[in-house]
């Protein structure tokens, strides 16, 4: 019998500092647990205070002050009376009046303290229309009363189902609209696991990145491209990774793809005051100065000795040992950033990763051909987009310049069904779409233009009409062949 | 192959999984895939040659120390693990008979269930069977996934006979915003895009997924 290492509970329990995801219903938010910090979710405040030490999976409801109190488990068997019921609706009448409770008597009942359950049956109990009801029309009221009224959150351990179905249903702008199913797509097509090296340009909050480091569980690498000042990493903080995970994390910028290409890429080490004319590292120019001036500086209290209070006297001394700290520290950033830097570039050099995904809200097109030289040959890559249109024309591209097999472009038709006896039926709202995925194989670009002379797109019943359509058919045929 | 399976069940390192109704073992290869190196996989399969030849694929694939295959009837014995899966993926005509046994199967603080059946039947069932055994986040859904074939189609363009002023077909075409093909005498226009295929696999089966809470 195979035993699993990690079972016990003391790793399951809930610490200050970890990240969790909070449910109610369907309805997902990401937290980091933080000592008597408010949290608002769902439209109640509440302390995660008392989470600490339970279990993940545990349910809390909320108490008067925003304290949270473990519940009992439920078990199935804890519906609510519904002695009668009808048979159909001919003689409801749908008058907005059936309800005797006012929003006014609910709040009361809310300030005496009444659970969730006991306001439902409140409800029931004060409705005209409830016993005519059928029997489904009951159970469908009782959920919808249950869905607004029962305040139970559960805290759950993140994951990347639970974090691609709250950032889709509570932000999708922020993932370029990438519904789970296509994320789920993009991990099986790019054929993410432990121990290969995966590049990964997203600007997705960090949500491809956390899934694809996720998926690798701590082996391998992952080199992080970023456009701009800095990698995203909000999302992926949020799975709350072990932190050995974080050192398989790389990052690189974007802006410095074409010099590594080149090999002109500067990577040595510069001492504080030479910093000035070297590499333009984001952000350092501001620090650069500081230290420059705190060079000077330095020199200058001495001249300045003549008649000084000596109070005035230690608090300058203070202030230039502060700033000596503080320059010293900048210096020890400077290069923990430059080691960083190499450490990625050196991964990226020998251009033989295993894997490329791409989610972004740029034009995909360029950024894959950029990024498809530091792929080995016969590695996939993955490339998503909101829309179709840009894909076709990666497609293209590939197509024309080689280096790439097996393109396909997909996406991915999702349906949820309910099912309940004598109820079961497609959800009545539905996913309009999900995103494009153009994913293909690399392979090695000599034995590649060999096989690139390409043939017609379309069906060769067509092009033969054609050709009998216009004698002078050469222009046709040419164009045709071109693309 | 579904790959939402994977992601829906938190498929990752340290898991246990346990695919009931190997097959082709197709399904079997993708999870290995997925929680090599720390985690393992339990299969069984009732049918003793199929059951067979995937043992001897595992091998073939140097992955066999990742995986346990069983040549058993689940609804009758059960699965042969007990209170160690993070997952289970049932893949047999009759998984609410095997629910009782999955959920033992699966981890006492819990586990991802995954059904996998062609017919609404079998799902209306599976459904009822998991709601009395205490599974929550009872889902169930389905996925096709749709390829696009991109290609260049040409479009003639229409012949209204000669017009008044200078418009001719370069104009229709530069109107439609696409490139004109020269040299010919009935001009088209080139479009690059993406048609779906004539026809596509409309369903293979539906996927129903829960959670079982902590014990």
């Amino acid at each position: 019998m195979a035993e699993c290492v990690n079972d016990s509970d003391a790793e399951s329990a809930i610490n200050y500092g970890d990240y969790v995801v909070l449910k109610r219903g369907d309805v997902f938010k990401s937290v980091q647990v933080e000592n008597k910090k408010k949290v608002i979710f769902e439209k109640q405040w509440f302390f995660l205070d008392n989470v600490v030490g339970q279990l993940y999976g545990t349910m809390f409801e909320i108490e008067a002050g925003g304290s949270l109190k473990p519940k009992a488990v439920k078990r199935a068997g804890d519906s609510l009376d519904s002695k009668e019921a009808g048979q159909d609706n001919r003689h409801i009448v749908d008058d907005g009046r059936s309800q005797k409770l006012t929003r006014d008597d609910i709040e009361t009942l809310k300030e005496q303290g009444l659970k969730g359950q006991e306001i439902v049956q409140q409800l029931i109990d004060n409705s005209t229309t409830f016993k005519d009801k059928t029997e489904f029309a009951q159970a469908k009221y009782i959920k919808k009363k249950k869905k607004k009224y029962e305040s139970d959150i559960t805290v759950l351990k993140p994951s990347a189902r639970l974090l691609a179905m709250m950032y889709h249903g509570r932000e999708p702008g922020k993932i370029c609209h990438l519904r789970y199913d296509t994320l789920a797509q993009i991990l099986t097509l790019g054929n993410i696991h432990a121990g290969s090296k995966i590049i990964v340009f997203e600007t997705c909050a960090g949500l491809v990145l956390g899934s694809v480091m996720e998926r690798m569980g701590g082996f391998g690498s992952v080199i992080q491209m970023y456009p701009g000042g800095g990698p995203t990493r909000a999302g992926m903080e949020s799975f709350g990774f072990p932190s050995h995970f974080h050192e398989t994390l790389h990052d690189f910028p974007l802006c410095k793809v074409n010099a590594l290409l080149a090999g002109t890429l500067d990577l040595t080490e510069k001492d504080a005051d030479s910093q000035a004319n070297g590499s333009r590292i984001g952000g350092s120019d501001a620090s650069q100065e500081t230290s420059g001036v705190s060079e000077e500086k330095k020199s200058e209290p001495k001249s300045m000795e003549v008649s000084v209070d000596p109070q005035e006297e230690v608090r300058r001394a203070e202030r230039e040992r502060l700033r000596e700290h503080r320059a010293q520290e900048k210096k020890v950033k400077l290069e923990e950033k430059r080691k960083k830097l190499a450490s990625a570039a050196a991964l990226l050099e020998g251009r033989n990763a295993d894997g490329l995904v791409i989610a972004c809200r740029f034009h995909p097109c360029p950024v894959l051909m950029g990024l498809l030289k530091f792929l080995a040959p016969s590695r996939p890559f993955v490339v998503y987009c909101q829309y179709r249109e840009p894909l076709i024309e990666c497609y293209t591209k590939l197509r024309e310049q080689g280096g790439a097999i097996s393109l396909r472009l997909t996406d991915s038709w999702l349906r949820h069904y309910q099912v309940l006896p004598n109820r079961t039926h497609p959800v009545l709202l539905m996913s309009g779409g999900g995103g494009y995925l153009l994913s293909g194989t690399t392979v090695a670009t000599d034995a590649a233009k060999a096989r690139n002379q390409h043939k017609s797109e379309e069906p060769a019943a067509k092009r033969l009409k054609l050709d009998e359509i216009s004698s002078s058919c050469d222009g046709t045929a040419k164009a045709i062949s071109l693309v | 192959m579904n790959p939402l399976k994977a992601v829906e069940r938190a498929h990752t390192q340290h898991t246990l999984c346990s695919v009931i109704g190997t097959g082709s073992g197709s399904l079997s290869h993708s999870i290995l895939r997925t929680i090599a190196p720390t985690g393992h996989l339990h299969t069984v399969e009732f049918h003793a040659q199929r059951a067979e030849k995937a043992t001897q694929e595992f091998k073939e694939h140097k992955v066999s120390h990742l995986v346990t295959v069983r040549n058993q009837d689940v609804c009758a014995e059960g699965f042969g693990i007990t209170g160690v899966a993070d997952a289970v993926f049932l893949d047999i005509p009759s998984p609410w008979e095997a629910v009782t046994h999955a959920k033992r199967a699966l981890k006492r603080k819990g586990g991802r269930l995954c059904s996998f059946s062609p017919c609404i039947e079998q799902v209306q069932r599976t459904c009822e069977a998991l709601l009395n055994h205490g599974f929550e986040e009872i889902c169930t859904l389905e996925v096709l996934l749709r390829v696009h074939d991109v290609r260049s189609v040409t479009l003639p363009l229409p012949d209204f006979g000669p017009e008044e002023c200078c418009t001719n077909s370069t104009q229709m075409a530069s109107d439609l915003n696409q490139e004109e093909v020269p040299n010919t005498g009935n001009t088209s226009v080139i479009c690059r895009t993406a048609t779906p295929p004539r026809e596509m696999a409309g369903h293979t089966g539906y996927l129903t997924f829960a959670t079982k809470p902590r014990d």
